[in-house]
């Protein structure tokens, strides 16, 4: 296949989460459950989910795919159990309450920092720059702007009330 | 680099001023004190000799180097045929109308957000990296650049030996893999 670093992000993400077979350089081949395709560098992130609590990650860098043949459709199953692989660990653990409960604790600590933050639905918006997303902890942070983003990351860190 | 005590002892100056000396780029006598220019230290100057010995004889001729980067810069020249062939200075993205394009930037974050996930996910974990020509070689993984280009990595175990700390080209690799 050829044009595969050329294809359109909507395009890969018809791949994400199905069971893929990838031809890469010099008939190589690798199988697994699509967890992402890197927008920069069109790499495929393939994950096998042997016995057990193990998963094996595969990244196949996009100059490299050659063809890229679906296997299976996905499955809510192992959607959630990729999703929790890599997204913030945690999460599904806490009760809506407690998220709520971290929210507000973390809110009032970067108010009482003196950063205007206002809430947004489940997010957190810290000075209209930055966002905080459930479950609310230093990996959960994201911004365009690394400075504020680091500085806000340590913020977040040194919170008396949250403990990871 | 001069040695004080064989060239800059002026006529003027006895062994016990020799020994006060603080700034070793000037003689020293008690009638004057000065600031040096080159190392901030205090310096007397004796009334007969009034300047410092070293402005009498460069002790080195200075070296110019070439100007180093531009600190603003990401320290690629965007006209060097590497930058022209590594990093495309757009992303290909379909110029439709509004809401395809939002439709595109959402994707594209999504994606984006997830392989950086995977990336956190990876950092100091013993990778294996399978290399062009079936190199393969094992490395603790450390960092990479926001293109994709290179990967710092720590203890690659190479065919020759161990070396400690490396720059991986992306451009070189297959693909990698590691267990979580």
């Amino acid at each position: 296949m050829h044009g595969w670093c050329e294809r359109k992000p909507p395009e890969w993400s018809t791949y994400l989460s199905k069971l893929v077979k990838v031809t890469a350089h010099s008939n190589q081949q690798y199988e697994g459950w699509v967890f992402t395709v890197d927008p920069v560098s069109a790499s495929m992130v393939l994950v096998t989910l042997p016995e057990g609590d193990r998963a094996h990650v595969r990244v196949v860098l996009g100059h490299a795919v050659e063809s890229v043949e679906v296997l299976q459709e996905e499955n809510k199953g192992n959607t959630l159990r990729l999703a929790s692989l890599f997204l913030a660990h945690g999460a599904e653990a806490l009760s809506p309450e407690e998220l709520k409960k971290r929210r507000q604790s973390l809110r009032q600590w970067i108010e009482k920092n003196h950063i205007p933050v206002k809430e947004e639905g489940e997010m957190l918006r810290v000075a209209n720059v930055l966002t905080i997303s459930s479950p609310y902890g230093v990996d959960d942070c994201s911004s365009s702007n690394e400075i504020i983003l680091s500085r806000v990351q340590s913020l977040v860190q040194s919170n008396p009330e949250h403990k990871h | 680099m001069l040695s004080p005590q064989t060239t800059l002892i002026h006529p003027h100056t006895t062994p016990y001023d020799f020994y006060h000396t603080t700034c070793p780029f000037h003689c020293y006598a008690r009638d004057c004190n000065q600031v040096c220019g080159v190392t901030n230290m205090m310096v007397e100057f004796s009334t007969a000799c009034r300047q410092p010995v070293a402005m009498k004889k460069a002790p080195v001729t200075v070296l110019r180097l070439p100007r180093g980067p531009d600190p603003n810069s990401r320290g690629f020249d965007p006209n060097s045929p590497r930058f022209i062939a590594l990093c495309p200075t757009s992303i290909p993205s379909s110029a439709g109308e509004g809401a395809c394009i939002e439709e595109e930037q959402r994707s594209r974050s999504e994606l984006r957000e997830r392989f950086l996930r995977t990336l956190i996910k990876m950092s100091n974990k013993p990778v294996n990296f399978d290399m062009y020509e079936g190199v393969q070689v094992r490395a603790k993984f450390g960092a990479s650049d926001i293109d994709v280009l290179n990967f710092q990595v720590s203890e690659l175990q190479t065919p020759i030996g161990v070396q400690k700390e490396a720059l991986l080209r992306c451009h070189d690799m297959i693909s990698f893999s590691f267990d979580v």
